[in-house]
């Protein structure tokens, strides 16, 4: 046992805590500025009792999640309706492991890091499955029958739509593909219709309006998490919005430019100072683009089941093919 | 207390419910428990009655073929506008079948009326269709005058008519706010309420009320315009336009909206006429009848407007359809204000109203559709009989034609195109 | 079938103008509504200028209403008391069931006289000139009558009300905060006052030996009923402080044994009186 080894080890258990009990105060934090975002839209404050401005209301959802009487039907599999929310939030939390927050704050810098990503975010799927299969309700299983099609049928496109910058950048490791962004430029200029598969893509792969047919409320009840109350349905929640957090965090940088800051100012700095420095625009630009999302889902009506699913296999993924064939060529023809 | 004798036990409460149960099945002639594997379908958790069917059209609802699940909309929903439960046969997700369940919000209003004088069921009427209670309480309005045979003074009519059309107005407004809010879009229903607010703090300060308005009387209106009601009325039509017009632009041209409305629940005009459907619905099939021109009642004799209509008949069309009308509700409105004479506003009339025996029929255009009250009086203070005819009641009729062959994600759409309000359904 | 497009960014950019615009909410408690005229959604019974109410007591809205949501109770022209309602909520059977309904033997309702009682009409009509019916008199007119009949009874407010023109509820408030009793009292009432400079005068020091020597708590009346102890917060006024006040007459400041004796010789003279009615008798 030498020394390296176990300071490896004692570095991957700090960072894995720390990323756990990061999501809990970004979930509050995304769930507080829906509240707010959305009721300014429609010309109302929101909540703004609570604390100056409103700003505890989150906290204040969550601990009353917390209190509320957990329920489980009678007839349901106790064991399996218990792991479902396990699984769909380990699938989130586990795909935080390889984003990168700033220079050198990378819980699991892999050379492979985006595909361990990707691969692990489709986890969430079986647990979303696995909760309306539980439930012992007709609903419940028609919800998570149609998320399930849904995030499968999404995940094409979004892996493909990267595939792209992939090939651009040469690079698999999410630290060197910012490195390169840092030396040619934001893959944003490069790949565009990347960024605008993948952002509608990864909207559908979190379930947000336009494409939340999964919990449409003014339909089916709450689909897969009809059955669920109090902390079971908290995690469910939270799960929704951290991986929101997540996919914006992997939009900006994959293409945004990650930590990197954008023309007047220097890009990046070295040391502990260069970590912050990268932290501050790497929040930044998420909750930019968290911002956007929660626009949407305010201005936004719904996309029926399947005129979403006829948009993924017959738009989305021809167009990510062709970006794709049309970067590779270009990538052997200039010798990028 | 006597203690119980440990020899007596006491049944827990399942097996109460079900000794309850197989008594109750004993008393109804019915077998003691449910027959398994009957060709009838029994899901017990739709609630549908295990009894034989009644008619043929029950009986085809509830049997299923090969592939087809019943599934209940039930009483308590985010959107069925009000309480109504829908027993939805689907194929996957097609729908087959529709079989609306209604009386959920009745409240015996019409047998209310026999036993009220003619001026208290001018009270009664306002919560039938709550969101336009004026027009609920033009109708009565108009077949009492006519039982009675006294006309209001013309300054009651352009009054009648101008909270009419501000009603008209806002209801339709609103109806914007629930097709979107039925298909997610959480912003326009805000936008709608903001004018409907505007709206209803005027025709506070001409009625005292907010919602259920208690202003009409048999012979004209309680009280005569207000200078805060005019001041209202001026800043408010200075800005509807501008709200209106903001709502549309969030869902008008929408790609998601359009996607989701157009050619969906498409009503021909012969089927429209066929069925009862009035109102903004038969327009937007292209049949132009509007109750105010076609039988003109109050003044609309004497003010210009147009009868729009649109040609496809589809839930797209119905909402543009209302926008249109919206339009020339205000046009209504800018020429009441214009003309309205000076005078008395309420026809001298007793107390008690006691006509002679006999029947009337008044009928307005309300933002549903045509609705219309017939009245029968024995001469005494009390209305003999007092039927009203409710268009959301027939409209719902048209939905278990229309929806066929749609997704169940489509029967809210479709259901919010028709703008019913189950309280005029229900009465 | 492509979705982004022209239509979803006039939507978005609706709402993006929106985010920035003044918000339509009121904000309730701190900003109210501003209420017409013409309102119609208070529960109140409405006036007429002179002050009664304009409810005539005709039961026609009780007996028309389709839940029997309404009960009601007055007088006749004749003064007779007339019901619409469940005779448990008035007066002479409240009481007395009440009690049984609690296990306890009955008791008679608390206050029959303020119901029926009759008062000196011509002596109140002769106060209310004698300070020429001048509103701000009214303290003083209180003050007479609670001097006559040991607190003010409802009917002499009622005529005082119309006499003067004053609004009954000024009137009927102006009695309650003045301090004046409007319940009779049982027996002769000793009041000691509580009022902040009384209590650091030694106030509480006082009552309590009063409660011993009566042998009551403040709040109750002896056996005999000839002497009820009470506390109130406006007897002294403050510059005789401790201060205490039988029935109309304020002592003070005293010391303990000064309210002792002040006490006990009205109590002999009770005793006199009583005696000298008993031998009288």
């Amino acid at each position: 046992m030498d020394l390296e080894l176990l300071l490896g080890i004692g570095r991957f258990l700090l960072a894995t805590t720390l990323l756990l009990l990061l999501t809990v105060p970004t979930a509050f934090i995304i769930i507080q500025m829906e509240m707010k975002i959305i009721a300014q839209l429609a010309l109302r404050y929101g909540p703004n009792r609570i604390g100056p401005r409103g700003i505890f209301q989150s906290t204040i959802h969550g601990f009353k999640v917390l209190a509320k009487e957990d329920t489980v039907p009678d007839q349901a599999d106790r064991g399996t309706f218990t792991l479902a929310p396990w699984m769909v939030y380990m699938a989130a939390a586990m795909s935080m492991l390889v984003i990168p927050f700033a220079p050198g704050a990378i819980a699991a810098d892999f050379s492979i890091g985006i595909v361990y990503f990707f691969a692990v975010l489709g986890l969430s799927v079986v647990g979303l499955l696995v909760a309306g299969w539980a439930s012992y309700n007709k609903y419940s299983l028609l919800g998570g029958l149609r998320s399930a099609a849904q995030m499968v049928s999404y995940e094409i496109p979004l892996t493909l739509s990267i595939v792209g910058a992939v090939v651009l950048a040469g690079t698999l490791s999410f630290s060197e593909l910012i490195a390169w962004q840092h030396e040619h430029g934001w893959l944003l200029l490069w790949q565009p219709v990347g960024v605008a598969i993948f952002y509608v893509a990864s909207l559908a792969e979190v379930n947000r309006t336009p494409f939340d047919m999964v919990e449409a409320d003014s339909e089916l009840v709450a689909g897969p998490f009809t059955e669920y109350s109090g902390m079971r349905f908290g995690f469910f929640f939270f799960a929704e919005y951290v991986a929101l957090f997540i996919m914006s965090g992997i939009l900006i940088s994959l293409f945004f430019g990650g930590w990197l800051a954008p023309w007047p100012f220097p890009a990046q700095l070295d040391g502990f100072w260069g970590t912050i420095y990268g932290a501050f625009w790497f929040f930044l630009k998420t909750y930019i683009f968290v911002a956007v999302a929660v626009w949407l889902r305010g201005t936004l009506p719904r996309v029926r089941v399947d005129q979403l699913m006829g948009m993924a296999w017959k738009v989305l993924l021809p167009l990510a093919l062709v970006n794709l064939f049309i970067t590779a060529i270009a990538v052997v023809v200039f010798e990028l | 207390m006597t203690k119980t004798d440990p020899e007596i036990r006491i049944p827990d409460p399942i097996e109460l419910d079900r000794i309850e149960e197989e008594r109750l099945r004993a008393v109804a002639g019915l077998a003691p428990t449910h027959a398994e594997g009957t060709e009838y379908a029994g899901f017990d958790t739709v609630g549908i009655p295990d009894r034989p069917p009644q008619t043929d059209r029950e009986r085809d609802v509830y049997t299923l073929s090969e592939g087809e699940m019943l599934l209940n909309m039930g009483p308590q929903h985010p959107s069925t506008h009000g309480v109504m439960r829908l027993i939805v046969k689907v194929r996957g997700e097609v729908v087959v079948d529709i079989d609306p369940v209604l009386g959920y919000l009745h409240r015996g209003i019409e047998k209310l009326c026999e036993n009220a004088t003619y001026t208290t069921v001018l009270t009664y009427v306002d919560p039938m269709d709550y969101l336009s209670a004026m027009h609920n309480e033009h109708a009565p309005a108009i077949a009492f005058e006519k039982l009675y045979g006294i006309k209001a003074p013309p300054r009651a009519e352009y009054i009648r008519a101008l909270v009419v059309e501000l009603n008209r107005v806002f209801s339709h407004g609103l109806m914007m706010g629930f097709l979107a809010l039925d298909m997610g879009g959480l912003t326009p229903i805000l936008y709608s309420f903001i004018n409907r607010d505007e709206v209803v703090d005027m025709l506070s300060a001409i009625s005292g009320q907010r919602m259920l308005f208690n202003f009409f009387r048999v012979g004209g209106v309680n009280w005569d315009t207000s200078d805060e009601f005019l001041s209202r009325l001026g800043t408010w039509r200075a800005n509807v336009m501008k709200n209106i017009e903001m709502n549309e632009a969030m869902i008008t041209e929408n790609e998601i909206f359009t996607a989701r409305t157009k050619g969906m629940g498409v009503l021909t005009g012969d089927q429209a006429i066929s069925l009862g459907v009035t109102g903004p619905n038969l327009r937007a099939s292209g049949v132009p009848f509007d109750v105010r021109k076609a039988h003109p009642y109050s003044i609309y004799h004497e003010l210009e407007f147009d009868v729009v209509t649109q040609s496809r008949g589809d839930s797209y069309s119905r909402y543009l359809q209302r926008i249109a009308e919206i339009k020339q509700s205000i046009h209504l409105i800018d020429q009441i204000v214009d003309r309205m004479p000076h005078g008395p506003v309420q026809a001298q009339v007793p107390g008690i109203i006691r006509p002679r025996p006999g029947r009337a029929y008044g009928a307005v255009e309300s933002p549903r559709g045509l609705y219309s009250v017939y009245a029968i009086s024995d001469g005494g203070p009390n209305p003999y009989r007092f039927r009203m005819r409710d268009p959301s009641f027939i409209s719902l009729q048209a939905i278990p034609k229309l929806m066929p062959g749609h997704l169940v994600a489509d029967t809210m759409a479709i259901m919010a195109s028709f703008d019913p309000v189950m309280g005029g359904v229900d009465k | 079938m492509s979705f982004p497009g022209m239509g979803i960014a006039k939507g978005m950019a609706t709402t993006f103008r929106n985010f920035f615009a003044p918000k339509v909410t009121r904000q309730y408690p701190e900003e109210r509504p501003e209420i017409p005229d013409r309102w119609r959604g208070r529960l109140d019974l409405i006036y007429d200028p002179f002050g009664e109410h304009k409810c005539e007591v005709c039961f026609q809205c009780a007996q028309v209403c389709p839940v029997e949501a309404i009960d009601m109770s007055g007088f006749d022209s004749e003064g007779n008391r007339i019901r619409y309602g469940m005779p448990e909520i008035y007066d002479e059977r409240r009481d007395p069931n009440a009690y049984r309904r609690a296990g306890l033997a009955a008791r008679p309702m608390r206050n029959p006289a303020r119901w029926d009682e009759a008062i000196d009409t011509p002596f109140i009509d002769e106060v209310v000139d004698g300070f020429g019916g001048r509103a701000e008199a009214l303290v003083a007119i209180f003050r007479a009558v609670e001097d006559r009949y040991g607190y003010l009874p409802e009917r002499a407010l009622r005529r005082i009300s119309d006499r003067m023109s004053i609004h009954w509820a000024q009137v009927f408030g102006a009695a309650g905060l003045g301090g004046f009793r409007l319940l009779p009292a049982t027996g002769h009432v000793i009041t000691v006052c509580d009022c902040a400079s009384c209590r650091f005068a030694g106030g509480d020091r006082i009552l309590r030996a009063l409660e011993d020597e009566l042998g009551i708590r403040a709040g109750e009346t002896t056996a005999d009923e000839t002497f009820s102890l009470e506390t109130r917060s406006d007897v002294g006024a403050g510059a005789l402080s401790p201060a205490i006040r039988i029935d109309t007459l304020v002592y003070g400041p005293l010391t303990e044994e000064q309210a002792l004796h002040v006490v006990g010789e009205r109590r002999n003279a009770a005793a006199r009186a009583a005696a000298g009615a008993g031998t009288a008798s």
